[in-house]
């Protein structure tokens, strides 16, 4: 139907209301305490129009709208309303917003901006409220409620959470929690819609976890913006819950080809954002994802791009991670791909770095099993020649993603002593099942995850006493807590915050000399300064050394490629190297990551790729249609409590004895558990922002 | 009750402002919240009201509390913010110089208003002995012992203790009507 | 990453980035905005008027302060150590943006000044009729935000001449080729990366109000320690870290100073019922100015500051109290409600209840020292001798006015700390007078101008309160300034 507004005519629905027509119209009619996604209450009148033929001016947010309807935005009493309603709602509003977190973003500063009304006229009212910042994800200013009622229509009819409610305070009725509970203990889902809605500053995400260097959106799911690949979790999670784990599978399969591995092995940086986290434990997304994968039929391969061939040839040199990501979406792009692998089988460091009680080959196989399916070639046990050869051999782009594969042995006495190893070797050895032997006791100098990788490792090869020593502390250790707990149990001795001298031996290495240390820092240049101990000097009676310092590029100086920082190379923000047509991608270009950051570059690698070869560069893929979730989460008093699930793990005396996985997939109920501690920080970007008068 | 009735059947002893003022904070509107005519409509009539039985009303308190009523009793969710509205527009028309006595600060006529109230010690009653002085926080009272002591009303906060300390019945608390008083202090007569 | 192109690009919206915009559209510039926020005005929102010498306006008004006289005024409470061409330029072109706004549309209730000194000091620091304070939409007395009916003409104006405005879309970076500013790089509220290029770009984003880090750095304050200012949410500095990223060279950085209460928001009672000529001290339990001074913010903000850790403390006793419920405050502020102390019992008690740290009450001197964390006996001699001075009706150290020796003699007695506050940042990016940025060595960089607060090194140590408006002033003629540069430069004309 037609209605006329301020002379000029719009469409509008039948049963729609004039302000939501005009709004969807183009036509701004100012309003404070309607919201797009909630029911209208019509308490503020800030949206007052007159209508031809009616007495008096009437909320537009509560008048349906009729055919023919004359509608006077600015008529003289819909705009005495209006001002008055303003003025009302400014006079017990503190006036001094410069201390407003809001400000700037503030719905009702906008509103005031556009009526540019005073309340000088009216007696002031001052009905301040402490601070609310107890909880660690809302802050509660509520000095500021001016009573519009939209967070508790979200949290009571939209949400179904009945949390926040009207009360009645000594310093007046504002928006709260009755009976003074917390939000915790009230049973709030943290699904932030109350956020969302407020129009001023009285509910608002803790300024802590909004970081400047993130987008909104960003902000508010940041277990999404952390992934390097920008997994969509809260999505495939929730499909884990509502037992819909094909979809969940799904989900993953849209940004990473190795979901199991990754569930398996992932460093989870998301989970360190998690802003269940801040209640009490993140949700363990990781082995959500694991799960998902495990449980998956396979049911989204009908639907992944395969577009028609291009006539390009690609070259893939590394079958590492990055290099069979980019070797994957290439082939869906119609490109003819040959990915070659000096070693006999695929999969780079998850292959022979990554021990396997962590990945067993048997998953490794199957999930690059199933990326082949894309169509490229792999060429295992090829010797590969170099990137001009490549190009000379008629492949229109090459991508070098040979990964770290050289373990660093560091300059000291002894380094080369028989009986010394370096990580990379030695897990690789481990891994093909030609083990390098080991003593009755081993030292791991080092204390990232690969260092435990190799000390666990030497444990199941039957080291009797297993070391590790390395320079940061406990707390400054760059491996998880998880496997330091994990290694504790399996005994292996740590040394923390320990300097390794010498190593001692003749013939043979027979001990490592370490000296306690007082400090460790980087300086301004990203330098290290060690303070040590005096007099804290002590040999330890060992039989083998382990190195686990770092690997770096192994062959990179003879590539003819531009290097930077020794042999890494160096390529630009597309990704190309310094010769036309070459690309490099993964650890050779940023040192050793997580296989997540690989496959993200093996993406990002592929986009470029693509777009050098007269491509459109768009490797998305929908394996599964988009489905709104419900806005509807109801009540859960215990919800702020729900535990994190660990899953099984095998006993330490009997893990110890052999590379058998340590850590069994989670049950389907102990998965949907977990997945229903999800706060769903996603749903709220759901909601409708208001518009702006200056958007209009 | 209603508002409107008791403001219609006012007893002569009772002030139509502090009626008024008593209704509308004890009303519904200011338990609810729900929008902003009835809410903040009632907050700004607590105050002004206030200010008005304080002695510290403003010329255009009346016109802006009509132009307020006219619109809670159109723009409110509910009947009780639109019927608080038609309660103080009907007190203002029917009793407009009772309004316009406490705003010009003449006085109060049902003598109800504390700040219009003002406190005096009766020459022919005081027998100097200080008792009003001691009780008086403000140091509004002038005198030494046996001369009349003084009130001196700059100073006063009618808060009423010179009345309660006084045995003698010397002190008076007066409305439009002054008596006689000293201005300042004299000899005493009564012993 | 998504492209855009323009003939001048503003990074930010506030008060000096709509006067860029709207200045560099009318000389025919195709002009993008990028803001942060989602509304225009930035911190303008919340003041009331801009500064303007020798406006239609004035002369209505029989005000014959004239830019050079204005602009002496400046150099002298400078002492000349700020660039005098950049002063000159503002002042005399500041009646003509006047006059430019009302043709805008923008409505002035007229010229006012912020503040007033006391007889005894007229001579040497009164507040000039500069200060053209915005009117509210439709009437009414206005009051604090009343300068955004001035933003919001201003951004309907820009519309109209076609500028873009791109909301929640911060930039992070300058574009620099071979030593000139050719566009920007920024983000949008989804995350979308967007590349823009242009001739010119203007930087105005209001320097680093909510940086505390940066506030240590440049300044040497610790904010929520040493100071409580203002901390505009959004204000991180971030026009001024691009700008000397590309290149600018630096000057020094200040805050500009007042006092208030930590959160004084929520304790805005209080904030309003200490600041009385009443009995103020250091952490020594010592006098240190004249307490009749204290109208002046921007004094008394320098004077706390130099007082040990930063801090003052006000004191009054329950006889002043009193007679401030009854008659009213001695020193009335045009920013605190004016029935203050109806409400002062209420907020008093609830916020000892809440243990509000920056409050104390006590039955005895010592006690209120102990609690407030003055110095004990330093207090209690300084209490005595200034009980002996109001007794004597002669401050005969400061010579405070008469009227306000009031003893401090009645249990119980009330201490509030004050602490150093501030509007927020000034200055930091070196320009011109033609606002373009100049390295260190005073070279300019093609294509690159900064306005506004980031730019604002005229102040020199103290706001110049005596010519009240100047903070919004100058972020408006700065802004114009640079909009009509940037146009001019685009002028190449085809015979």
């Amino acid at each position: 139907m037609k209605i006329t507004i301020d002379g000029k005519e719009i469409e509008a629905r039948e049963g729609q209301n004039i302000l939501d027509a005009a709004l969807e119209a183009g036509v701004f009619i100012p309003h404070l305490c309607s919201h797009p996604d909630l029911e209208a209450k019509g308490g503020c009148r800030l949206c007052s129009v007159e209508i031809a033929g009616q007495q008096g001016a009437v909320p537009a947010c509560k008048t349906q709208v009729q055919e023919g309807m004359e509608v006077t935005v600015n008529g003289p009493e819909s705009s005495k309303v209006r001002k008055m309603a303003m003025e009302l709602i400014l006079a017990s509003h503190p006036a001094d917003c410069t201390g407003c977190p809001k400000y700037g973003k503030c719905e009702l500063q906008s509103m005031y901006q556009y009526m540019g009304v005073s309340p000088e006229g009216w007696r002031k009212k001052s009905r301040s409220v402490a601070n609310d910042d107890s909880n660690p994800l809302v802050s509660h200013l509520f000095t500021r409620c001016v009573r519009c009622g939209r967070c508790i229509r979200a949290c009571q009819e939209l949400r179904g959470v009945k949390v926040l409610d009207y009360i009645k305070t000594p310093a007046g009725i504002r928006a709260g929690i009755p009976e003074g509970r917390s939000l915790a203990d009230a049973g709030c889902r943290f699904c932030g819609a109350c956020i969302e809605v407020c129009p001023t500053g009285s509910i608002m995400d803790q300024v802590k976890i909004m970081k400047e260097e993130r987008s909104y959106a960003e902000n508010v799911v940041p277990c999404k913006s952390t992934c390097p690949a920008h997994i969509d979790i809260p999505r495939y999670i929730r499909y884990i819950k509502k037992g819909d784990f094909d979809k969940a599978a799904a989900v993953v399969r849209e940004k990473v080809p190795f979901p199991e591995t990754l569930g398996s092995i992932c460093t989870h940086a998301c989970e360190e954002e998690c802003k269940r986290g801040e209640l009490n434990a993140p949700v363990s997304i990781c082995r959500l994802k694991r799960f998902a994968a495990a449980n998956d039929s396979g049911a989204w391969k009908a639907r992944v791009r395969k577009e028609d061939a291009a006539g390009k040839k690609a070259a893939v040199i590394g079958a590492g991670p990055a290099g069979l990501t980019a070797a994957y979406y290439l082939a869906k792009k119609g490109h003819e791909v040959t990915v070659f692998e000096k070693n006999e089988k695929a999969g780079g460091q998850c292959r022979y770095g990554i021990p396997a009680y962590r990945l067993p080959d048997e998953l490794l196989d199957k999930e690059i099993n199933t990326m082949l399916e894309a169509g490229f070639t792999l060429k295992t046990g090829a010797a590969p020649a170099s990137p001009r050869e490549l190009l000379g051999q008629g492949y229109d782009t090459v991508l070098v993603s040979i990964g770290t594969h050289q373990g660093t042995r560091l300059p000291m006495e002894g380094n080369d002593l028989p009986g010394v190893y370096v990580n990379a070797d030695f897990l690789k050895h481990a891994r093909k099942g030609t083990p390098l032997p080991v003593g009755e006791k081993v030292m791991v100098l080092g204390g990232g995850n690969v260092a435990y990788d190799c000390a666990r490792t030497a444990v199941r090869l039957g080291a009797k006493e297993v070391h590790m020593a390395c320079l940061e502390s406990e707390e400054q250790m760059t491996s998880t807590p998880d496997e330091i707990e994990e290694g504790r149990q399996e005994g292996i001795i740590l040394h923390p915050a320990h300097s390794f001298l010498k190593i001692i031996g003749t013939g043979k290495a027979e001990g490592v000399e370490i000296q306690k240390i007082d400090k460790f820092y980087f300086d301004e240049n990203h330098k290290a300064v060690m303070e040590l101990v005096e007099g804290s000097n002590q040999v330890i009676a060992v039989d083998n050394v382990i190195f686990a310092v770092g690997q770096k590029p192994e062959g990179t100086e003879e590539m003819e490629l531009a290097l930077a920082h020794g042999p890494y190379i160096q390529v630009d923000e597309n990704l190309k190297t310094s010769m036309e047509g070459v690309f490099a991608a993964g650890d050779v270009v940023t040192g050793t990551k997580s296989v997540i950051a690989a496959i993200a570059a093996g993406r990002k690698a592929a986009q470029q790729m693509d777009v050098y070869l007269g491509g459109d560069g768009d490797i998305s893929e929908k394996l599964l249609d988009e489905e709104a979730p419900s806005p509807y989460l109801g009540q859960d008093q215990g919800f702020a409590g729900l535990t994190r699930v660990e899953p099984e793990v095998r006993d330490a005396s009997l893990r110890t004895k052999d590379f058998s996985l340590v850590e069994q997939p989670m049950t389907c109920q102990q998965a949907q558990c977990e997945a229903s501690r999800c706060l769903q920080c996603d749903l709220r970007l759901l909601l409708h922002r208001p518009k702006l008068w200056n958007e209009y | 009750m209603s508002m409107l009735e008791k403001i219609k059947n006012l007893e002569s002893t009772e002030c139509v402002v502090d009626t008024l003022y008593q209704a509308v904070s004890k009303n519904e509107c200011t338990e609810c919240g729900k929008c902003v005519f009835g809410y903040e409509g009632v907050t700004q009539l607590q105050m002004i009201l206030g200010d008005i039985t304080e002695k510290k009303g403003k010329s255009s308190d009346l016109a802006q509390m009509q132009e307020l009523c006219e619109m809670m009793k159109s723009q409110s969710l509910c009947e009780t913010g639109e019927e608080i509205g038609a309660a103080v527009l009907t007190a203002i028309d029917t009793c407009r110089a009772d309004f316009e006595d406490h705003i010009a600060k003449k006085g109060c006529r049902a003598s109800v208003c504390q700040k219009f109230m003002t406190y005096h010690i009766l020459a022919g009653r005081c027998t100097g002995c200080g008792d009003c002085m001691d009780a008086c926080e403000d140091e509004a009272i002038l005198g030494k012992a046996k001369f009349v002591h003084v009130i001196d009303q700059k100073e006063c906060i009618q808060c009423g203790a010179c009345m309660e300390a006084c045995e003698e019945d010397a002190v008076v608390r007066a409305g439009a009507e002054k008596p006689k008083c000293p201005k300042r202090p004299i000899p005493c007569k009564r012993k | 990453m998504k492209q855009m192109k323009a003939d001048v690009i503003v990074v930010a919206a506030g008060l000096s980035g709509l006067a860029a915009s709207i200045a560099a559209a009318e000389n025919g510039a195709q002009v993008l905005v990028f803001e942060k926020a989602s509304t225009t005005g930035g911190a303008a929102n919340m003041g009331m008027g801009p500064l303007g010498v020798g406006s239609r306006i004035q002369r209505e008004h029989m005000i014959s302060l004239t830019p050079g006289e204005a602009f002496r005024k400046h150099m002298y409470f400078t002492h000349y150590r700020v660039d005098a061409r950049m002063v000159r330029d503002y002042y005399f072109k500041s009646g003509d943006t006047i006059d430019w706004l009302m043709d805008m549309g923008v409505e002035f209730v007229g010229v006012q000044r912020a503040f007033s000194a006391p007889e005894d000091t007229r001579a040497y620091s009164d507040g000039e009729f500069t200060w053209h304070v915005c009117k509210p939409e439709g009437g009414g007395v206005p009051g604090p935000r009343a300068a955004t009916s001035m933003t919001k003409k201003m951004t309907e104006h820009a519309v109209e001449l076609g500028v873009e405005f791109l909301f929640e879309t911060p930039v992070s970076k300058i574009i620099m080729e071979e030593g000139k500013a050719v566009g920007v790089l920024a983000k949008g509220k989804d995350g979308e990366e967007i590349e823009a290029r242009a001739s010119s770009v203007i930087i105005a984003t209001g320097g680093f109000g909510d940086n505390p880090k940066m506030i240590q750095e440049e300044t040497g304050y610790e904010f929520g320690k040493t100071i409580f200012n203002f901390a505009i949410p959004g204000m991180k500095g971030d026009g001024l870290k691009m700008a000397w990223e590309a290149g600018a060279g630096k000057e020094p950085c200040t805050m500009e100073l007042m006092y208030q209460l930590p959160d004084n928001m929520n304790h805005f009672i209080l904030d309003g019922a200490f600041r009385q000529p009443c009995l103020w001290v250091n952490r020594n339990g010592e006098r240190f100015m004249p307490e009749d001074q204290i109208g002046n913010t921007t004094f008394t903000g320098n004077a706390i500051t130099a007082q040990p850790g930063s801090i003052a403390f006000s004191i009054f006793d329950s006889k002043l109290l009193r007679k401030y419920k009854k008659k009213g405050p001695d020193i009335v502020s045009h920013v605190h409600p004016h029935d203050l102390y109806d409400h002062f019992d209420e907020q008093w008690e609830r916020d000892l209840a809440d243990g509000y740290e920056p409050i104390a009450q006590a039955d005895t001197i010592e006690e209120l020292a102990q609690k407030a964390g003055i110095d004990v006996e330093g207090l209690k001699a300084q209490v005595e001798e200034y009980n002996e001075m109001c007794a004597s009706g002669f401050d005969e150290i400061f010579e405070k006015d008469r009227r306000y020796m009031q003893p401090i003699e009645k249990a119980p007695f009330y201490c509030c700390r004050q602490n150093v506050g501030a509007y927020g940042s000034l200055g930091g990016v070196k320009i011109n007078h033609k606002t373009q940025v100049l390295t260190q060595e005073a070279k300019v960089i093609p294509g690159l101008y900064c306005v506004g607060t980031d730019a604002c090194n005229i102040f020199g140590d103290s706001y110049p309160f005596i010519l009240s408006g100047n903070t919004m002033g100058f972020c408006l003629n700065s802004g114009r300034i640079a909009g009509e540069n940037a146009a001019a430069e685009l002028d190449d004309f085809e015979y």
